[in-house]
């Protein structure tokens, strides 16, 4: 059954990369020995990781790319996050609707996704995520994320390279963020250019960024503006990094990343396991109760297994 | 709660799971009321037609959101091809169509065709819209789970899509991987 399944997911059908995809959102064990037979097969994608608040545009923006890299004949795979509500655990999922051109192309998959609480379980499925869809074939792999800053996904350790989407509404809170986008983005597009402000907003950013090394791009995604630029900039990002050893290296970075949480989950189940419940819950009163401090309680806890 | 704040924080396995299939299950998915594990329903709800109105769709949209389950809206204006595609890419559990068209028995019907077509006729579809009695009758015959006429109440829709058994993740995790 899972050598058929691998199959078909090199091959890139379809309903064995959605299922597949299902077990990856619901943290399934199973998930890992097909990942496993499939990793060979990965390492020829493009990620490109579209993040900035809600409302910019970015899944109008990945519609409107989308279009451009299939006439360029490159198959897309696009995951496109939306935050669970914070008060029914549910969530409505609204970035698909903005790429209806898309649905009825077999050269790209659109998979919705919602955040479900945890930060850790989402950059975890986002890996997965990608490789499945890089092991089925998919050229370019879009990753849409929302926020900037305090970003609970860390987008810049998932994609190849990040793409920051900006509107003229923010020309002020730009200042504010100018540390957060100076570190992750390797691309800043003002997008709904079409509205008043967006020259005021572009030149502003221009000023702030005079020296450093990442490009900005004006865009309207509802006029379908800008997009062959934005597009063209991704790809000569893309060339010189390859290049002048920047991809190589971001590579590593990704893969050292995905290895280190791999390794820090594992090492803490085991180890928590040893520690038992009892002794974990007996330091929480404790500390509760201020008969205890937390830093004591590590230590001792970190005792009963030897560390 | 169970007293284990350690599940909130990222990449932090509890302490309560001792058997790393249990644990990843309960890091990532939410528990129910009884503390077992459960696995999201995913409902894509559409219209389908050339009528505009969004308002309606939207409250179910948000209704079934509300009672914990993740809905892919797709909006207005959706043909039967674009509503399958994006069930099966998406690997949604159930489909939710508004229908206000003449052309409710055909609209129905492909998008019922295409599923079969793809082998997916266990996504359950269900609808909504002005449809006669006799023309419910009918759908139902064809495999059409529930018509909802209007002013059925919320709670009835949230009720029915809560009560679909998930057929599909069942079936995957049993025996597909
Ligand atoms: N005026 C204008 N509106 C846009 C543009 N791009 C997107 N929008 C609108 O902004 C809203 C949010 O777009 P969406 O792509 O869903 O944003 P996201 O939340 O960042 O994914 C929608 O109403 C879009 O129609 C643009 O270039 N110009
Ligand atoms: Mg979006």
């Amino acid at each position: 059954m899972t050598n058929n399944l691998i199959k078909q997911i090199l091959k890139g059908d379809a309903r064995a990369v959605a299922s597949l995809m299902s077990l990856i959102e619901d943290g399934d064990p199973k998930v890992k020995a097909v990942l496993k037979a499939i990793y060979p097969h990965t390492g020829r994608a493009h990620v490109i990781g579209v993040t900035g608040a809600a409302g910019t545009g970015k899944s109008s923006l990945i519609d409107r790319m989308t279009a451009e890299y299939r006439r360029r004949r490159k198959t897309v795979g696009i995951l496109a996050f939306d935050p669970t509500s914070l008060f029914s655990t549910g969530a409505v999922l609204g970035d698909r609707i903005r790429m209806r051109d898309h649905f009825v192309d077999d050269g790209v998959f659109i998979r919705s996704f919602a955040t479900r609480g945890s930060s850790g379980g989402v950059s975890a499925a986002v890996r997965e995520g990608i490789h499945l869809f890089d092991a089925a074939g998919k050229e370019v792999i879009f990753v849409e994320t929302i926020g900037v800053g305090q970003d609970q996904l860390e987008i810049a350790a998932l994609a190849h390279m990040v793409v920051v989407v900006l509107t003229p509404q923010m020309g002020d809170e730009v200042q504010g963020m100018k540390a957060g986008l100076a570190e992750i983005a390797d691309i800043l597009v003002v997008n709904k250019a079409d509205l008043s402000g967006a020259d005021e907003t572009l030149q502003q950013l221009k000023a702030s960024f005079a020296d450093e090394d990442f490009h900005i791009v004006a865009t309207s995604a509802i006029k379908d503006q800008g997009i062959d630029s934005l597009v063209a900039c991704i790809e000569t990002h893309w060339s010189e990094s390859l290049d002048n050893g920047k991809y190589q290296r971001r590579r590593l970075s990704l893969c050292r990343q995905e290895l280190l949480s791999l390794l820090r989950e594992k090492v803490f189940a085991k180890l928590a396991k040893k520690i038992g419940d009892d002794s974990f819950e007996t330091q929480v009163k404790l500390i509760a109760e201020r008969q205890k401090d937390p830093y004591s309680a590590v230590d001792k806890l970190a005792k009963l297994i030897g560390i | 709660m169970g007293g284990v704040g350690i599940l909130q924080y990222p990449n932090t396995p509890s302490l309560h799971n001792p058997s790393e299939k249990r644990r990843v299950i309960k890091t990532r998915s939410m528990k129910t009321a009884t503390g077992k594990p459960a696995r999201k329903l995913r409902v894509l709800i559409a219209k389908v037609g050339l009528d505009g109105h969004d308002r309606g769709v939207k409250i179910v949209a948000r209704g079934l959101r509300d009672a914990g389950m993740e809905v892919i809206y797709l909006g207005i204006h959706n043909t039967p091809e674009e509503i399958a595609s994006s069930a099966l890419q998406e690997d949604v559990d159930a489909i939710g169509l508004s229908i206000h068209s003449a052309a409710h028995m055909t609209l129905f019907g492909e998008v019922l065709a295409l599923l079969k077509k793809n082998k997916a006729r266990d996504i359950a579809v269900f609808g909504g819209g002005i449809i006669p009695q006799e023309d419910i009758r009918s759908l139902k015959k064809m495999g059409i789970k529930e018509i909802f006429t209007p002013g059925a109440p919320l709670e009835e829709i949230v009720k029915f899509v809560k009560s679909i058994k998930s057929t599909r993740r069942k079936a995957r995790t049993g025996n597909s991987a």
